[in-house]
């Protein structure tokens, strides 16, 4: 424990006393904010194409980058929740039900000050909760075989699909069943023999996972806001940000409640930031004195939905450096970041690279410190950015999009499966099918799949075998749970197609 | 997303197709080997590489199901001939140029023109300030029929060179002139900037912006690009014309 601790501080030692990596971390988080703030722009997005910016950067300086855009994104989305009722990003959309109406009274300043702690006092306190529950979540996750692996990634597709839906729910679920399937293109990792290639040899080593979820998460927003030719309204008049920390201490309670949602919200493979903020915003308006106050410009509905969101950044990265499941699309990003730099997160990680974790919360540490600090010098600057026409910047991230997915592989392939594939997306979107399930799907796909046949390997075909593991047994029991709480569904289809 | 009854008609062609996709995965998971040897190795159904494309198969044909079925029943089957009606009559033209599936028609035209046409065969640079162009013009000056008259013309000219590249008079025009087809490129996009002008010349605002749509695409693939290649050492998909003057100026060559 007192090893884990020394090594802490020399990894804040070793950034702070490095200018180039205190440089990369200030302009990824100062990144995240405009991604975060830019409507049509998303956290996932940012780290996306950062990915093939830091692909050539060494793992440390890489997740300085990765990491610290993906806490300014989060908080970033505040930005024109408060000034313009238009949620920069989803996490935010809660934010905006209060911290508009607080910046027509003219307390903009104040709304965004507050937003600005509180997001940075999440993220601290999600570290601290990803440093306590690791060694215990990856002594649980030793214990795991190959049965639990794979009924973990159907779980993690199945609850995704369930919570993330804005329609049906069998929408998620068919969107993380696609999501599989994408995964099986390409050789099988057991026989290598070639599954949906059609005689295409750029296929067989299967579908490279960070452009297809640029395509899947960037093409779609490209075409919506360009579509739907979304302008800047009119911008709240912002003057002087203040930090509230006096408000901060009066709702000490609202804090505390909202942080560990975050971070419970957070630990649950493919639900985000947006699911915790509402969750939150939930709770906060069901404990207060005062519930009309909400939608009217409640202070602490501002406090409890961006400490949440925040707060699921470390959350989101409990399952997914201990067991290799993400906890929200972005940290499926990540994730995809960190195979490419020959990280692998799962119950080893402890072994093959021992102080990643560590250094993950010294990293948050001092994001939520540069965040903290952006926040307060640099708003006025970067609201003034929110200006620029959506006809402007959307090609250029269209072009960062795709050179971004060129530049992972130098392989043409990637570009012809990310337009096609974000062209899909964009109609699922329209369809109501989340994409979050989707993308869970290609990334736990490879994991389910060589579990799978592993596990029946080892038990020579015998299925009743997994009913001897006890948290086998919990898992399939939490899937028939969630299949069978949708019976009204069953009842409406059996009407639907029998009369 | 659209309105509920809408969604619930896609919900009908979406669970049919996401069913017959389901079911087309089972045949092809059943062509692969489940019990014969296959590379030395005596499968059994356990380790076959067709037992989690089955389960895919099967979750999606029986999902695809319950989606349609939900479907039919809320809108019935007359909502469904309705919309075959639709497509046969005029209604369906006037859909497709509806000022919305025009704008969606761009942004899907020009990515594919990009992606598929200019960026394997046109340098890095002509082909990204070209997409950049086309999309800045169209979305920040254009609106109305202006807009349908300036995507027609970027239409023309990605599939004119297309065309070109075909028929193989790049290469002939490589054989006259070192990167003839860059060449022609520069020519499609200075045809492009005049067609733009000469619609916008008159309003002193479309103009203004007209402006800030030649000079940020030439200063943005630029910059990306001089990043990538040289900053990230990443090789740009086809390196032409203004790829080798900027190796010329900044290696010395």
């Amino acid at each position: 424990m007192f090893e884990q601790v020394i090594i802490y501080f020399e990894n804040l030692l070793n950034i702070i006393s490095s200018p180039s990596s205190l440089a990369l971390l200030f302009g990824s988080v100062v990144l995240g904010i405009l991604f975060g703030a830019l409507p049509g722009l998303t956290t996932t997005l940012g780290i996306a194409l950062l990915t093939a910016v830091t692909y050539g950067m060494d793992t440390g300086a890489a997740l300085i980058c990765l990491l610290g855009i993906y806490v300014g994104g989060t908080y970033g989305g505040s930005y024109t929740s408060i000034l313009m009722n238009i949620p920069g990003t989803a996490a935010s959309a809660a934010t905006a039900l209060d911290g508009y109406p607080l910046a027509l009274k003219g307390e903009a300043g104040r709304a965004l000050g507050l937003s600005t702690t509180s997001s940075a006092i999440g993220t601290f306190i999600s570290l601290l909760v990803l440093v306590t529950l690791s060694p215990i979540v990856l002594e649980f996750a030793l214990q795991f075989t190959s049965v639990e692996f794979f009924l973990l990634a159907m779980f993690g597709i199945l609850i995704s699909g369930t919570l993330t839906t804005p329609d049906l729910v069998i929408k998620g679920w068919i969107s993380g069943f696609l999501g599989l399937f994408l995964s099986c293109v390409g050789r099988d990792q057991l026989q290598f023999y070639p599954r949906f290639t059609f005689g295409f040899p750029e296929l067989e080593s299967g579908i490279q996972v960070v452009p297809v979820l640029i395509g899947a998460f960037g093409l779609p927003q490209i075409i919506q806001v360009l579509k739907d030719g979304v302008r800047v309204q009119d911008l709240q008049q912002l003057h002087r940000i203040v930090p509230g920390f006096r408000t901060l201490c009066r709702n000490i309670s609202n804090l505390l409640r909202s942080a560990m949602i975050g971070v419970g919200v957070g630990c649950v493979p493919g639900i985000g930031e947006d699911i915790a903020a509402w969750v939150s915003y939930g709770a906060a308006k069901n404990a207060s004195k005062h519930p009309g106050n909400f939608g009217k410009g409640e202070i602490s509905a501002v406090v409890s939905t961006e400490v949440a969101n925040s707060a699921c950044v470390g959350g989101a990265l409990i399952p997914l450096l201990n067991l290799g499941i993400p906890g929200s699309p972005p940290a499926a990003m990540l994730l995809g970041a960190l195979m490419l730099h020959g990280v692998t997160p799962g119950p080893m990680i402890m072994w093959e690279h021992p102080t990643l974790i560590i250094q993950c919360a010294a990293i948050l540490l001092l994001a939520s410190a540069c965040m903290w600090v952006s926040g307060m010098l640099l708003s006025t600057q970067v609201v003034k950015l929110l200006r620029m026409p959506s006809g402007l910047f959307m090609p250029i991230v269209g072009l960062l999009c795709v050179v971004g997915s060129y530049s992972l592989g130098f392989n043409m392939w990637n570009l012809y499966l990310m337009v096609p594939i974000g062209i899909l997306s964009y109609f699922l979107v329209q369809m109501g099918y989340p994409i979050a399930p989707l993308v869970i799907g290609v990334i736990l796909g490879p994991m389910a799949d060589e579990n799978l046949r592993r596990a029946l390997m080892l038990a020579q075909g015998d299925v009743w075998s997994i009913v001897t593991r006890p948290v086998a047994l919990i898992l399939i029991g939490a899937m028939c749970w969630i299949v069978l709480a949708q019976a009204h569904l069953w009842r409406r289809t059996k009407r639907g197609l029998f009369g | 997303m659209m309105d509920k009854r809408r969604i619930r008609k896609s919900d009908v062609y979406c669970g049919l197709a996401v069913s017959l996709f389901g079911v087309w995965i089972i045949a092809q998971a059943s062509a692969m080997p489940m019990k014969d040897s296959w590379g030395g190795v005596t499968n059994v159904w356990y380790v076959s590489p067709a037992l989690l494309p089955l389960l895919i198969g099967s979750a999606l044909a029986v999902l695809g199901l319950i989606l349609f079925g939900i479907g039919i029943m809320t809108v019935g089957p007359s909502a469904i001939l309705q919309d075959l009606e639709t497509i046969v009559s005029r209604d369906l033209a006037s859909f497709l140029l509806s000022d919305g599936t025009v704008r969606f028609l761009s942004v899907i035209s020009l990515f594919l023109i990009f992606v598929f046409l200019y960026l394997p065969r046109i340098d890095f640079f002509i082909s990204s300030t070209v997409f950049l162009f086309c999309m800045m013009s169209l979305f920040f000056c254009c609106e109305g029929t202006d807009f349908k008259r300036l995507m027609i013309v970027y239409v023309i000219g990605g599939l004119a060179l297309a065309l070109v590249f075909k028929l193989g008079l790049a290469r002939l025009m490589d054989d006259l002139a070192l990167f003839g087809g860059d060449l022609f490129a520069i020519m499609i996009l200075l045809a492009f900037y005049v067609f733009s002008w000469n619609l916008f010349y008159l309003d002193r605002i479309k103009l203004s912006r007209y402006r800030l749509c030649i000079s940020i695409p030439v200063l943005t693939a630029g910059a990306i690009g001089i990043i990538f290649k040289y900053a990230l050492l990443v090789p740009l998909p086809y390196e032409g014309l203004v790829t080798m003057l900027l190796d010329h100026i900044l290696y010395l060559e």
